[in-house]
């Protein structure tokens, strides 16, 4: 159900970026690669029960391999785009012996941690530009033709697709149950010979493959990446993301993202109006007043509030 | 089927040697050995804080032992994971039911089996379970209608058919038992260890649990039963351990263990007569 739901969104994006000005076409691709992200980090938070503050980390992971093989050594960015989801894919499977042996508080200190090392990683290693990062990161491309931003829209979707394709088939399998089943008693599950941190690790891993993937993407559709392209406050966007949306859901993912691209977008363009001279702060303060109220009004997210509705 | 205990070549199943587990300056069990065999049911009875369901951490590798060793048909347990102990065919039910919130009734049955199908702790590696997410969808969905129908066969067993598409938070608390138990038995193991299963249920359900525990036995299952209804634990034991501040104080045919002064002192004198689950405390109690 999630793929055909998906490839409706893709036929709509197609459409709409030969209608709509550059500017919003990169925002689609923007909402589409943080979905991706954020179906990774629902697989792992909202089905598996855990907690990952570093997410940004492996976005960035993808971002650097795909940009540095495509820089440095000329590889083209589909290659780096598999590099990067295998790399960070890597990096979270020996990280995964550390982190997910914690739990909860302990577990999202960790995963923060975790972004904070990789992000000083990206600033101080002079082989991927340190704090200056990479420019003119060569653009994806197909025969003779380079992407556009409409082109990158359209790929950032149907990866968006086929990430919820597959991710749909996950939760529905033995495999989604079982998260499931962990998250909510874990020594139950255990105790059924169910192996409990196998399944946090695999899962933890596919999170990042999947912000591994957005992140080669986004280092060829802007062009141009620094440290701070990956900070702490992008992996507290992405739980944003998750916990607007519905934690527990795959088109959560989708609307979480969209959401809070849509209100950034939002108070970029009407506090300026409402308080002429007000600095990029006061957006960030209001930004903080409507989320803290949505966490409020909807603890379950945006879709965990419709299917409640549904019920009734 | 038939009992394997009728068949005199049937060797001990679990064999529980010389276990001490210690908490600081707290002995909660100390030197308690037995064997439980298959198609036997174990009963272990002993006052709040003898050391029951400490005994049952360290047989499911919850806790592991100061001293002392478990084994299964000769195969070592201690040291061994909770799910690695489960792979090899001994699992258990908690005092307060454990339940997969989010998950329907069928699911939770399903998790068990899919648990059971791969014969090791699962997932099994990530070709077996997460590449097939992608590809073989038809295959995927036979095998999937195979597993409703045997979850289905399972619920039916355990009189909550009814509640097969419910989630599990909406249960009541004797739902939650027989499913915790049903799901136990989806897994067919060796060893089924039973944490007060009787404990807040009514007579209905009490008489689905012994029911259930019989046909267990009948399958060839060992199992071990913690229980406070005395009545009920002596009508559907074997035999029967008695522990006391950690020790084994006595151990025989049930009628003998009731009869025993011993264990009369101890423990059995005034809850003879009590009513099934009237002992019940609500709380898990690690240290029991």
């Amino acid at each position: 159900m999630h793929g055909r739901i998906g490839l409706v969104l893709l036929v709509a994006v197609a459409a709409a970026v030969w209608v709509l000005p550059s500017y919003y076409t990169g925002l689609l691709t923007q909402i589409g690669l943080y979905a991706l992200v954020t179906i990774g980090l629902n697989l792992f938070m909202g089905y598996a029960g855990q907690v990952s503050l570093g997410q940004a980390a492996f976005f960035g992971i993808g971002a650097y391999a795909s940009a540095a093989l495509a820089v440095k050594l000329h590889v083209t960015p589909w290659a780096g785009m598999l590099a990067g989801a295998l790399l960070a894919a890597f990096v979270a499977y020996v990280l995964s012996f550390v982190a997910l042996r914690l739990r909860e508080n302990l577990l999202a200190l960790a995963t923060l941690a975790l972004g904070i090392v990789i992000n000083v990683v990206f600033n101080q290693w002079e082989f991927i530009g340190g704090s200056s990062g990479f420019k003119d990161i060569p653009g994806f491309t197909l025969g003779a033709y380079t992407f556009d931003q409409r082109a990158y829209a359209v790929l950032a979707w149907a990866l968006l697709v086929l990430g919820l394709w597959f991710a749909g088939n996950l939760v529905r399998s033995s495999f989604g149950r079982s998260l499931v089943a962990i998250s909510a008693g874990e020594l139950g599950a255990q105790a059924l010979g169910v192996d409990a941190e196998r399944l946090k690790r695999q899962t933890f891993v596919l999170s990042a493959v999947y912000a591994g993937v957005a992140g080669a993407v986004y280092a060829s559709q802007q062009s141009y990446i620094d440290p701070s392209s990956f900070d702490f406050l992008l992996s507290v966007n992405f739980v944003l993301m998750s916990v607007i949306g519905g934690i527990r859901s795959l088109s959560g993912a989708v609307v979480g993202a969209a959401a809070v691209v849509a209100l950034k977008q939002m108070l970029q363009a009407t506090v300026p109006l409402v308080l002429p001279g007000a600095r990029g702060d006061f957006q960030s303060f209001f930004f903080g007043i409507i989320l803290i109220a949505m966490l409020i009004y909807l603890p379950r997210g945006i879709t965990g509030r419709f299917a409640e509705a549904r019920r009734a | 089927m038939t009992a394997p205990a009728a068949n005199p070549s049937v060797t001990a199943t679990l064999e529980v040697a010389g276990v001490t587990v210690r908490f600081g300056g707290v002995v909660a069990v100390d030197d308690v050995s037995f064997v439980a065999r298959t198609g036997e049911v174990l009963g272990v009875m002993g006052p709040n804080g003898a050391g029951k369901t400490t005994l049952f951490n360290v047989i499911s590798g919850v806790q592991r032992p100061t001293a002392g060793s478990v084994s299964l048909a000769g195969t070592a347990l201690t040291g061994r994971s909770v799910e690695n102990v489960a792979a090899l065919g001994v699992t258990r039910t908690f005092q307060t039911p454990v339940m997969f919130w989010g998950l329907t009734v069928r699911e939770s049955i399903e998790v068990a089996l899919a648990a059971r199908e791969f014969g090791a702790t699962y997932p099994p590696a990530p070709h077996r379970e997460l590449v097939p997410c992608g590809i073989g969808a038809a295959q995927r969905r036979r095998a999937e209608t195979a597993l409703r129908d045997t979850a289905d066969a399972i619920l039916t067993r355990a009189g909550i058919a009814a509640t097969a598409d419910r989630l599990t938070e909406s249960l009541a608390f004797g739902e939650e038992r027989l499913l915790e138990l049903a799901r136990a038995l989806a897994v067919e193991p060796t060893v089924l260890l039973l944490d007060e299963p009787l404990s807040g249920l009514n007579p209905d359900e009490i008489g689905a649990v012994i029911a259930s525990i019989r046909a267990a036995r009948e399958d060839g299952v060992a199992v071990l039963l913690v229980e406070h209804a005395v009545g009920e634990l002596l009508a559907v034991a074997d035999r029967v351990v008695v522990l006391d501040h950690g020790r084994k104080i006595a151990e025989g045919a049930p009628q003998a263990v009731a009869t025993d002064p011993l264990v009369i002192d101890a423990y059995i004198g005034d809850e003879l007569d009590a009513p099934a689950g009237s002992s019940f405390d609500g709380a898990q109690d690690d240290n029991d």
